[in-house]
């Protein structure tokens, strides 16, 4: 019996012990797995400038036609080119002007709506990217490949026809137009930049609530995709982001009008 | 002076930090500072690793030549650009807000409301819909009439709830509803007047643009068969 208590007490001494070692390693498990994780977000930015790198050196046209050390010039040049270009389509296209920050809509060379940004914002990656592979990404014109918003495209109402005047005449309805929703829009080009634009107002409830549903769904992707990207040891990824603030009549008016896949041009000097 | 501080400083801070708990707290801090601080000064340096290799220092005489080939290309641009804005009247409406705009080349020559497409889908059982949309992108004008008679289509009679009458059956005719002038967009579209002018600005039409006298008549004299209407 003083054998038994002997052993249990040294069981149960042995197995508190491991226990509290057990917590702290995990811990320390725990920790050093979060900084890694965190180490591999951060190296997103680096792996998509190594991305570029690579397939510029693939792309030897890009190299010999823009002269390096006349930036601005040359970042000119390459937009007008690319506008020029785009008046070859037949459907509405997207020009986002950082240098004058206007946002704008074409159509074979026309100018249908115009708007000047309230506020901006471009990634720091952006702007420290050098001419080279600025010219060789995101001076060509690019199409839209994804698309999160919170205002409908198009607002269609279904009615079923009357069966008779009487009904006709009871039916009348306000047009679901006029039923204005807080607009935030993600525009995620081919080009791997995304677009993000905010309209310029939001000090209402239903703006607030709108914002940070549209952002916490955003953040929450991209922090899905990293994990994913983690879990399975492939290589980190990075969309480069431009924020952009619209008056919100100007947004509906320029998302309305864009088809489902419009050329779109960007264009920013250093 | 600077280590005089830090030992100083420890001096103070040694007494509190033997404390167990608050050891637990500091070393809590230092963890968390290394974790928001550490993977950015490592994504900053290696950032800075490959970018930095791009800072060249080119020779001067051939960037001057390259300035001068550039701001002559750009010139040909602006050119060939400004050649696509149409040189006569065009009209340019906006669909989401209701507006039209009548430009001369480059000059602003009318703003105002219009109507457009309520984007309305008309249900009638299974068996037939329509669309009341109005369509975007670039238009030229097919056609231009004085005192336009409207031909009812079948889902005119579909709304109100009455019963579609033959192709060419006398109800189908109204006179005086569309204003004093049309013009064609094709595909049945038209530009044209209305006896609802208080909804000008609203999107109520079947897909038609709306127009109030004055503006209908500016529009009708300023363009011609073949002028340009942008739709967005």
């Amino acid at each position: 019996m003083k054998t038994w208590n002997w052993c249990t007490n040294h069981l149960l001494l042995a197995l508190k012990y491991i226990s509290i070692n057990m917590t702290r390693y995990l811990t320390y498990a725990f920790v050093g797995i979060v900084f890694i994780f965190l180490i591999y977000r951060k190296m997103g930015p680096v792996a998509e400038l190594r991305r570029l790198e690579k397939s510029k050196l693939l792309d030897s046209l890009s190299q010999d036609f823009y002269p390096m050390a006349t930036s601005d010039l040359a970042r000119e040049f390459a937009f007008k080119k690319e506008l020029l270009d785009q008046t070859q389509s037949d459907s509405i296209g997207l020009v986002i002007n950082l240098n004058d920050s206007t946002v704008s809509i074409n159509i074979h060379g026309v100018t249908l709506h115009s708007t000047k940004m309230s506020a901006l914002a471009v990634d720091s990656w952006l702007t420290r990217l050098p001419d080279a592979l600025y010219l060789h990404q995101y001076a060509t014109s690019t199409s839209i490949g994804s698309v999160r918003s919170t205002i409908v495209k198009e607002p269609i109402v279904v009615r079923d026809a009357p069966k008779d005047p009487e009904e006709a005449a009871v039916n009348a309805y306000e047009p679901d137009t006029l039923i204005q929703n807080p607009a935030y829009l993600q525009f995620v080009l081919e080009s791997n930049l995304q677009l993000i634009i905010e309209q310029d107002s939001g000090n209402t409830w239903l703006e607030t609530t709108t914002r940070y549903k549209f952002f916490s769904a955003m953040y929450w992707h991209e922090f899905k995709t990293d994990l994913k990207g983690f879990l399975t040891f492939s290589q980190p990824s990075y969309t480069p982001s431009v924020r952009v603030k619209l008056p919100v009549s100007d947004m509906r008016s320029i998302y309305r009008a864009l088809p489902a896949r419009p050329v779109v041009v960007v264009n920013w000097s250093e | 002076m600077i280590l005089n501080l830090f030992n100083r400083l420890w001096i103070r801070l040694r007494p509190v930090y033997s404390h167990y708990l608050i050891r637990r707290i500091f070393i809590g801090v230092l963890v968390l500072i290394a974790l928001l601080i550490g993977p950015n000064v490592i994504q900053q340096i290696l950032l800075r690793g490959t970018l930095s290799k791009y800072n060249l220092v080119e020779d001067s005489i051939s960037v001057s030549a390259h300035k001068a080939k550039l701001q002559a290309e750009i010139v040909k641009l602006d050119k060939k650009l400004q050649a696509k804005i149409p040189a006569n009247y065009y009209l340019v409406i906006n669909t989401a807000e209701n507006e039209f705009q009548l430009y001369k080349k480059t000059e602003l020559i009318k703003q105002d409301k219009c109507s457009t497409g309520s984007y309305t889908l008309l249900k009638n059982g299974d068996q037939q819909q329509w669309l009341f949309k109005t369509p975007k992108g670039e238009f030229r004008i097919q056609g231009k009439t004085t005192s336009p008679v409207w031909k009812k289509p079948d889902w005119a009679f579909v709304e109100a709830g009455l019963p579609v009458p033959a192709a060419n059956a006398v109800s189908r005719f109204e006179y005086g509803v569309l204003g004093d002038y049309a013009l064609s967009l094709g595909q049945g579209y038209l530009i044209h007047g209305t006896l609802y002018q208080r909804f000008l600005g609203l999107p109520v039409t079947h897909g038609c643009v709306r127009l109030n006298d004055e503006n209908l008549e500016l529009v009708y004299k300023s363009l011609t068969t073949g002028s340009k209407v942008y739709i967005y």
